[in-house]
């Protein structure tokens, strides 16, 4: 009788452990050489993980739960893999031949099936494509003028990267990894991402503060909605319906329905917001307060702010994982 | 010899003096001048040819408002001085004209006003002050002290003249105040945080500032109801109107910012990046340039209303408020 009450504990233990898997938000610290680790659900920092100086961008590699860091600044380290489960650095991959000491911001993606991480460089103007396999430089290949993030179509078969000061959008066939279109923005493109059909590519326009439609066929502009200032980032709700701007300089999110182009509302997120991502379960969207050392929870249904998380200084991207 | 000096002095009388008379005036008849209250630091007075501040006028002690009167002779600013909380600058000796003893023993700052049609009255609410001022303009004396329930966050006129649209903090409301009765003759509450009331020129609509949604209400001014809404930026605080009523500019305060309407769509058509906190916002007469003070940078900034972009900013008083382009 004691052993079977004690089995039922063990197995209720478990089971109330796996009916709570945890979801985990690993954010990076430009200024302070580190990634912080938030539980999602208790809106607590469990762990700091100690990586190069000035932590930019993340990406998950969801498989085999590694997250790749990127590190910007001079003699910062270029890329850390992060062991997503015990939170710990795992690789330090020294892939980079030749490069200068001064490295940009560099933004990764992982291709759809983890086999290469692409790594744009907005300072040297290029992407290294390193295979996963052995953490090995592939290729790489020039872009245009200050690059932005990369994003992936649907198929994967295309990386579609913004240039800023070029004014145009690279595409990357990936399976060639040659560039296979090239698209003139009129205004300077700071980010991109495709509708859920894959039929449209939201572009942002730094300098004119829009949000431009594309027409991915044609190549042109079929509509476009006025945001905030310096808009940098962009993110679409789990459905595919709403488009969340981050207006950096008007510390702002400009809220849009993807369908008529309408503006359906403007949240005061937070000063200089950044990094955004959402968490398809719950419906809520963080997004990085860079200038305030802060993340902003926003419920989607509503389009308001739950609360704001204070974190340590320039948080600046997220990623949610879970456990 | 003679002759040719006469002759050339002949034409001289007949071509350059008048040319030199045609330059002057075209000169002065396109000199543009831009006055900036600043809540420290009186008016400024900017030369919009020269691009430059030429003059400060005193203008008192936390100073808020300002306004041209329809014939463009006087200016009238809003302060928070005791002794008269409303002044009146000539423009052309540059002197104070009056000081007008109103609002007495009320908490200073954030008065509003507004010029009768003909510019004979001048009506004056305050956001601390329950009352309505009615002043008449030939010896700038209050006329009339009517007592209503204000906390007024601005006001304007009817196309007619006949109403006063006043709009309201506590509670959140839009008053239509008729002059000739002297009555409040409709009040509507809405949902929001008003900042400032705009009637567009054929006065059909009232555009409404709401600072708690970050949009502008459009109301039709027959029956008062809401009709659209466009969302701007974070706190739009003041808008001005082109004279076609085709766009509405949009001051944004805390996303540093002047939103362009195309009020046709009733939709944001530009987002220009200005100065810090921006609040008053003016037009020049043809509308091709805007004007915004950038509350706490100091500066003014102009805008290229054609291309949509900030074409400079300058310096002004410290903590602008409002801006008037008097041509």
């Amino acid at each position: 009788m004691k052993n079977f009450t004690f089995s039922v504990f063990i197995l209720i233990f478990i089971l109330s452990n796996a009916a709570h898997a945890k979801t985990l938000l690993y954010i990076t610290h430009e200024s302070k050489a580190k990634v912080s680790v938030y539980d999602a659900d208790s809106e607590k920092l469990i762990k700091s993980i100690s990586t190069g100086e000035s932590p930019f961008h993340l990406s998950l590699l969801s498989d085999k739960k590694l997250i790749a860091v990127s590190h910007k600044g001079v003699g910062a380290d270029y890329l850390k893999i992060i062991d997503a489960v015990s939170g710990k650095v795992k690789l330090s991959p020294s892939i980079i031949v030749g490069r200068y000491k001064r490295t940009g911001e560099v933004y990764l993606t992982f291709d759809n099936y983890g086999r290469k991480l692409y790594a744009i460089d907005n300072n040297m103007n290029y992407v290294d494509i390193i295979e996963t396999e052995k953490w090995k430089l592939k290729k790489r290949v020039m872009l245009g003028i200050q690059p932005k993030k990369g994003i992936f179509s649907l198929d994967g078969s295309t990386l579609v990267i913004p240039n800023l000061n070029s004014n145009n959008i690279i595409f990357l066939d990936t399976l060639k990894d040659n560039i296979s279109r090239n698209i003139k923005i009129n205004g300077q493109p700071s980010a991109a991402a495709f509708s859920h059909d894959g039929k449209r590519l939201f572009i942002l326009d730094k300098e004119n503060s829009f949000l431009l439609f594309m027409d991915m066929q044609s190549g042109n502009i079929i509509g476009k909605a006025v945001v905030g200032n310096e808009p940098v980032n962009l993110l679409l709700s789990p459905d595919g319906n709403t488009i969340y701007v981050a207006n950096y300089a008007s510390n702002s999110l400009s809220v849009i329905n993807e369908k008529t182009t309408d503006v359906i509302t403007n949240i005061a997120v937070g000063i200089r917001p950044l990094g955004m991502a959402v968490d398809d379960k719950t419906g809520r969207l963080y997004v990085c307060n860079y200038g305030e050392a802060s993340i902003a929870i926003i419920d989607i249904k509503t389009n308001r702010i739950i609360r704001k998380i204070p974190t340590d200084a320039t948080p600046t991207n997220l990623i949610i994982v879970r456990e | 010899m003679q002759n040719d000096k006469l002759k050339l002095k002949n034409k001289f009388k007949k071509i350059i003096i008048p040319l030199i008379i045609i330059i002057t005036f075209t000169s002065t008849a396109s000199a543009k001048t831009l006055y900036v209250v600043s809540q420290y630091g009186g008016i400024s007075v900017i030369d919009l040819s020269l691009e430059k501040t030429v003059k400060g006028i005193p203008a008192g002690r936390d100073s808020i408002n300002l306004l041209s009167d329809p014939s463009g002779r006087y200016i009238v600013i809003g302060n928070g001085e005791e002794a008269g909380k409303i002044w009146v600058i000539d423009r052309i000796s540059e002197k104070v004209a009056a000081k007008i003893p109103v609002m007495k023993g009320k908490t200073a700052g954030f008065p509003f006003f507004i010029f009768s049609k003909d510019g004979s009255r001048l009506f004056a609410a305050a956001r601390y002050s329950p009352e309505l001022y009615i002043i008449g303009t030939k010896e700038w004396k209050v006329e009339k002290t009517i007592p209503l329930k204000l906390s007024a966050e601005g006001m304007d006129i009817s196309i007619d003249g006949r109403h006063l649209y006043i709009i309201n903090r506590e509670p959140q409301n839009l008053l239509v105040f008729n002059l000739e009765a002297e009555k409040v003759e409709r009040s509507t509450n809405f949902e929001g945080s008003f900042a400032s009331i705009l009637a567009s020129p054929d006065g059909k609509l009232l555009y409404i500032a709401d600072k708690a949604e970050s949009r502008i209400l459009v109301i039709d001014a027959s029956t008062f109801e809401v009709v659209k809404s466009a969302i701007v930026g974070t706190e739009p605080v003041d808008m001005a109107i082109s004279k076609d009523g085709r766009f509405l500019y949009v001051s944004c305060r805390f996303s540093y910012s002047l939103v362009v309407i195309d009020t046709l769509e009733m939709k944001a058509a530009a987002n220009i990046p200005v100065g810090i906190h921006p609040w008053g916002v003016a037009l020049n007469s043809e509308g091709t340039e805007a004007y915004i003070a950038n509350y706490n940078e100091n500066t003014v900034s102009v805008v290229d209303a054609i291309r949509r972009k900030e074409i400079y900013r300058l310096p002004t008083g410290v903590f602008p408020t409002k801006v008037i382009f008097v041509p």
